[in-house]
């Protein structure tokens, strides 16, 4: 994450996320959480950066993961607009992280104070951190059981077409055929790994296909740190000792006798994690969630490289009392990124409409309506309607707001 | 070593029948043939036969008119006036038909916004015309862009504070000297920046082979410019001309090409030339590209983009003009391109892969 943060900072992501943006799209329940001052949102990124490392290293291991985790996890919730599920990822596993206690070995800490640790770990640790990646892997193929990823190979298809021009095997990416197999291979993928990964006959051999998916993906899409992530994270289903037998290192000493099963507070709050991780990504099942189309039920749900979807918005105030209309110039709001992220989600389509009632509220004009002229495609089908253009979204709506996706 | 070889059985078979289910999937269906049409035939077809002639257009456009302006300035007449009146309505149709793709050498020479800048400041051009320095070309190039290239242009040609024969009067005589350099003067600008900017495209390092080298960049950037070109060039320009708030006696002023009478003809051109580039004319385009992705969007965008055009044309009067048909006519021509933009923002760019914005794929 050392690197990840670096990059962030280098790529100038830091002005153009957090620092240019007049407007943020809060979550609904953080609707405080607002971004620092412009040197100290470049500050936290350096500390972010320096943390990734110490927790690399295990330099005050306990007191880095809890920073990380909550500088981390503030920036995620700064703006809906930038998320992504691997900072999703990346948040939950330093939470766990800063729960487990893996700075036991080949750590600084450890070195420090060889007295006071142990050589190994609790088996639940283990256990934690490899449901985990087994809940992202495992729902990430469940979302590709449906018609577009599987009879039409779509997003793939337009993805894979935009590749065209890589040396050897661009040709081949323009074959829709490559789609298909990308497609399938994918879902399979994504569905069986994680119990090839467990099984110790077939564990090497997954490894292998999970190093070749993954660069794979990081060849073909900009999709950043997410599969180096993934390669790295996916070493927790090896026997833990691994890196010991590998290097030809001396056994462990003795396991600690086990904890006794009792119900603590802290098992306690690790159980709603392990429940809350399994029904989030339901709810993109709820009957009628439709979450690709709606935005209800997308986010925390690992439904990843799934769609592509690009959307028009136009937002109309109107003075009620003198029935004066003014069509929105969005960017006056809002960047360029953050449109066309606003665009294809209805809710952010709604905050933003908020803002603007709120912001000519401000400039004196108190009965004002806001409409938006919204439409959406995803992958490559045909342009709909996204929101129901006669509902003032500055008001409360009506649960018909959102046109629903016609049949495709 | 049963239980196991029964597992492995089990998977072998699963991935088997996973292989023939696609296997079965992609031979039955005609469209997994290979593209017939490339992306990269489309940027070559693109960049050969509609960009490239386009500004040589321009640059041959722009060489009539200097020609009509030295007859201008050298022998003034109605039929002079005329012709360069009408020589420069040809250099700006040509210059709209350039506009659906405003990347490359006419940006990268700094002289976009002087061959046209809008709006005009008649005030610049009256304090050029007023002012005691001689012209010459280092006076022409310190101007800023509200004072050169077809905007200063048109209105020195169809000043419409004068009438026709005023007009000709301030290119004639000795009180004629100074607009008649200046104009001149601008004239020669035009061209010198129209003849490098089609030197730039052409050769084999010239920028038509960048841009066809560039891949999927230069079709980010291609249908971007198109969608410019489409929401602000043609739907921005009719939207401004229905602005009720526009004062009636400086309508012809405020709207683009009033004086010329060319804000008609000018968004044609802008979407005749859009249409032209995402075609690629008679060979292949985009058009093309989209149909191998996806058939319905391109009818769709094809059909969508012909209503546009009709529209157009079917204003009866400039577009400045308040008479009830034509605005009605001109709010048609409105919500038809305002349709064409939506389904270029949405299906166009969603099945190009143009915005790749990889709705939460973790791409950062």
């Amino acid at each position: 994450m050392c690197v990840a943060m670096l990059r962030f900072m280098l790529r100038g992501w830091v002005e153009e996320f957090y620092v240019q943006p007049t407007y943020h799209f809060t979550w609904e329940l953080f609707p405080w959480v607002r971004p620092l001052p412009p040197p100290a949102m470049h500050l936290l990124f350096v500390a972010l950066a320096v943390l990734g490392a110490a927790i690399a290293a295990g330099f005050w291991y306990r007191a880095s993961t809890v920073l990380f985790f909550l500088g981390f996890t503030y920036v995620e919730l700064i703006d809906k607009s930038t998320y992504l599920n691997h900072y999703y990822l990346v948040s939950l596993l330093s939470l766990l992280l800063a729960v487990v206690p893996a700075h036991r070995l080949w750590s600084v800490d450890a070195r420090r104070r060889p007295e006071r640790r142990p050589e190994t770990v609790p088996g639940w640790t283990v256990g934690l951190l490899r449901f985990q990646l087994a809940v992202a892997y495992f729902f990430a193929g469940l979302a590709k059981i449906n018609a577009d990823w599987l009879l039409d190979a779509q997003p793939l298809r337009i993805w894979l077409a935009a590749r065209s021009d890589l040396p050897v095997v661009g040709p081949l990416l323009g074959v829709p055929a490559a789609a298909y197999l990308f497609s399938w291979c994918g879902a399979a993928f994504d569905l069986a790994i994680v119990l090839l990964l467990l099984w110790r006959r077939t564990r090497v051999a997954a490894y292998v296909a999970v190093i070749l998916f993954h660069v794979t993906t990081a060849v073909l899409f900009p999709i950043g740190m997410f599969p180096w992530i993934m390669i790295v994270a996916t070493l927790v289903f090896f026997p833990p000792d691994w890196p010991r037998r590998w290097l030809g290192a001396p056994a462990a000493g003795a396991p600690l006798a086990p904890p006794r099963a009792r119900c603590s507070p802290a098992m306690a709050m690790l159980g709603c994690f392990v429940l809350t991780q399994i029904v989030l990504p339901l709810r993109a099942y709820w009957p009628g969630a439709d979450p690709d189309w709606t935005g209800r039920g997308f986010n925390f749900a690992w439904r990843v490289m799934l769609i592509e979807k690009a959307g028009f918005t136009e937002f109309v105030a109107r003075d009620r009392a003198t029935g004066h209309e003014w069509t929105i110039r969005t960017r006056d709001y809002i960047t360029e990124r953050q449109e066309k992220m606003m665009a294809q989600d209805p809710f952010m389509v709604r905050d933003l409409a908020r803002h603007i009632a709120a912001d000519f509220r401000l400039r004196g004009v108190a009965g004002i309506e806001v409409r938006a002229d919204s439409f959406a495609a995803i992958n490559g089908h045909a342009a709909q309607r996204l929101i129901d253009p006669t509902v003032d979204l500055a008001a409360t709506v009506p649960p018909t707001w959102i046109v629903p996706r016609h049949a495709i | 070593m049963k239980r196991t070889s029964a597992v492995g059985l089990t998977l072998g078979g699963a991935i088997l029948a996973a292989i023939v289910a696609t296997q079965h999937l992609v031979l039955a269906d005609d469209k997994m043939r290979p593209p017939a049409t490339s992306r990269q035939a489309a940027l070559d077809n693109i960049a050969r036969s509609v960009l490239l002639p386009a500004y040589s257009q321009l640059a041959a456009r722009s060489a009539d008119f200097a020609a009509a302006a030295t007859a201008l300035t050298t022998t003034p007449s109605p039929e002079t006036l005329a012709n360069a009146q009408q020589a420069w309505k040809e250099m700006l149709l040509a210059w709209r038909r350039t506009q659906a793709f405003a990347h490359g050498p006419v940006s990268d020479l700094g002289v976009y916004g002087r061959i046209q800048f809008w709006p005009t400041r008649r005030q610049s051009v009256d304090r050029v015309l007023r002012a005691p320095r001689p012209i010459d070309d280092a006076y022409v190039q310190e101007l800023g862009a509200h004072a050169v290239g077809l905007s200063a242009l048109e209105i020195l040609l169809f000043d419409t504070r004068q009438d026709a024969a005023a007009r000709l009067a301030a290119f004639s005589g000795p009180q004629g000297e100074r607009q008649r350099k200046y104009f001149l003067a601008l004239v020669q600008e035009l061209l010198r920046q129209t003849r490098q900017v089609e030197s730039a495209w052409k050769g084999s390092r010239g920028f038509a082979a960048n841009f066809e080298g560039g891949g999927q960049d230069t079709l980010n950037l291609l249908v971007n410019d198109l969608l410019n070109a489409i929401e602000v060039g043609a739907q921005g320009r009719l939207l401004l001309a229905i602005d009720k708030r526009l004062e009636q006696h400086a309508r012809s002023e405020l709207v683009e090409g009033g004086p010329s009478g060319t804000s008609q003809a000018g968004v044609l051109a802008l979407l005749a030339g859009a249409r032209a580039v995402f075609a690629g004319a008679d060979g292949v385009g985009i058009d093309d590209y989209l149909q191998q992705l996806r058939p319905p969007v391109a009818r769709r965008i094809d059909a969508q983009f012909q209503r546009a055009i009709d529209a157009v044309k079917a204003i009866a009067g400039p577009l400045e003009d308040s008479a009830d048909g034509v605005e009605r006519a001109v709010r048609r021509a409105h919500d038809e391109c305002r349709a064409l933009e939506i389904m270029m923002k949405t299906e166009v760019a969603s099945t190009l892969g143009v915005t790749l914005t990889f709705k939460s794929t973790d791409g950062d």
